[in-house]
Order: C-alpha cells, then structure tokens, then sequence
C-alpha cells in the first residue's frame, strides 16, 4: 500500500524539476480533468525493486509537441513529427518515474523498463496515485502504481 | 582541447538532448559518438578512441551496470573515465555504479553547467 499524498507530492515535485530543468517550462498542479480528454498520448514503463509496479504519462497532443521542441531545440513545434515527439514523452516517463522512486525510496535500487507508447485511457487504480499538471500548451498526467512491495 | 564524447542511451532524443547541452555548455567537443547499448558501445570502442564515455543505466540488451563493468575488465576504464547519467539519484545506486568502474554520475535533470562540470572534473582526475 503507498501513501497517496507522499507519492503524488513526490511525483509532483519530480516533474516540475525535471520539466522546468530539461523542458523550459514551468508547470502548475492542476485536478483530475473530467471528462477524460480524448487527444491524450501516453507512454508506460515498468519498475521493479522494493516496489514493483508501472507509471504512465499522459500528454495532450499540442502540450506534447511544444514539450519535445523545447526538449530538442526545435525553434517551431509544427517541426517535431510523431515519432520524435514520442520519444521525447517516453523519455520524460522514464525521467519521472525514475526520479519519483529515487525520492519514495532513496535508500533502494530500482530497474526500469525502457517506456512504451500505448493507448490512452482512465486509469484503473488499484494501489496507485495519479496527479496532473497544467501548462499553457495543455495537461499532462502522471499515474504511478504499485502492485507488491517487498 | 576538444574532447570525443561516446554518448550511450537507448533513447534516442536524450542522445540528441545531451549533443544540444554540449553546445549550450561550451564544452569543447570535436566529436560525439551515440551507441544505444552497451554491445554497441564496446563495439563502437573497437574502432575509435574517445575521451569519456556518458551512459545510461536502464537500457535493453547490455545495460549501464554490465557496460561499465566490462570497461573495467577490458582495461578501457583505466583510460577512458565513464559518467553515468541517470534520474537514480539513491546513494545505493551511485556506490554501486563506482564500485563497478564509473568515475563520475550526473543525476537527471541537470544543468548544462553540471554537465560540463562533471565531465571536466573526471578529465581532470584522469591525467592525474
């Protein structure tokens, strides 16, 4: 079982670094949007270590191509085709989620899959924490899960 | 001096992102080599000689812990420092990537100045 607040005050902190560090913007806690947006792209990776579980990114299309170019260096957005933009959000999972675990449990190991598109859609919490940033170009979610725990 | 820099990353937008913090740092760099593995990397090291080596850990096929590993047992580490670039930032995972060889680490998200910094103070301690 993890502590909801910890992990998604730790999950949002390891965000906005990152974003504001690497990605040049500057990110705001935002709620849960309802209804679930429908130009959301995602990317999954799992972990295992003390924790065992996944983490999913979700990014709204134009968010997701504004972030890359400034991840990239692209001077206009419209440059970034879908392939690289992907690649840019499976990096940006592997980047929080590693930075979310370092911070849950600084004193454990973990391994990381390398992150994966995969089709969007509302999480199925069992054990989990989502938590949602807003930026000017549009949402991103962040959805950590826990499975077992050693 | 310009340095030769072998970048080691599945992902191919960090690669990409780390050439652009070698502009943004002003780190004098004559080349940079991209492997996005570990076997690639070793293969890679076969034809060309580089100053330092930046790796990742989490990686299919041969991984940061089993790349770094073999630059030791091969002798390449004696010449050639690694950095490990990762968003690990427990200090179990620093010291286990020391005691296998690397001579520097650099946590995700990092300032180009840290980049430059760190690579530097390795090249530094290297001609010690």
């Amino acid at each position: 079982m993890i502590e909801a607040h910890r992990e998604q005050a730790m999950m949002l902190q390891a965000a906005q670094d990152i974003l504001e560090m690497m990605f040049f913007v500057s990110p705001e806690s935002s709620d849960v949007p309802e209804p679930w947006p429908d130009t959301l792209l995602t990317a999954e990776l799992r972990f295992e270590g003390v924790l065992a579980g996944g983490f999913r990114i979700h990014i709204e299309e134009d968010c997701a191509r504004a972030i890359a170019g400034n991840f990239s260096g692209a001077f206009d957005p419209a440059e970034m085709d879908s392939k690289a933009t992907v690649g840019v959000l499976c990096e940006l999972a592997n980047m929080v989620c590693g930075a979310t675990l370092s911070r849950l449990e600084p004193d454990s190991i973990f391994n990381l899959s390398s992150p994966q598109p995969v089709e969007s859609g509302p999480p199925e919490l069992c054990d989990g924490v989502q938590q949602w940033l807003r930026l000017d170009e549009g949402l991103i979610g962040l959805e950590l899960y826990v499975e077992n725990s050693a | 001096m310009a340095y030769r820099v072998l970048v080691v990353d599945d992902s191919a937008a960090m690669r990409a992102f780390i050439r652009r913090v070698f502009d943004l740092s002003g780190l004098d760099v004559e080349t940079v080599f991209e492997a996005a593995d570990g076997q690639e990397a070793m293969d890679l090291l076969d034809r060309e000689w580089v100053d330092v080596i930046l790796t990742d850990i989490n990686m299919p096929g041969m991984d940061g812990e089993q790349f770094v590993s073999r630059l030791a047992e091969s002798g390449i580490a004696k010449t050639t420092p690694a950095i490990v670039v990762s968003t690990d930032a427990t200090t179990a995972r620093r010291e286990r990537m020391a005691q296998l060889g690397a001579r520097g680490y650099l946590v995700k998200p990092f300032a180009p100045e840290a980049l430059k910094a760190e690579i530097e103070r390795v090249l530094g301690g290297s001609n010690d």
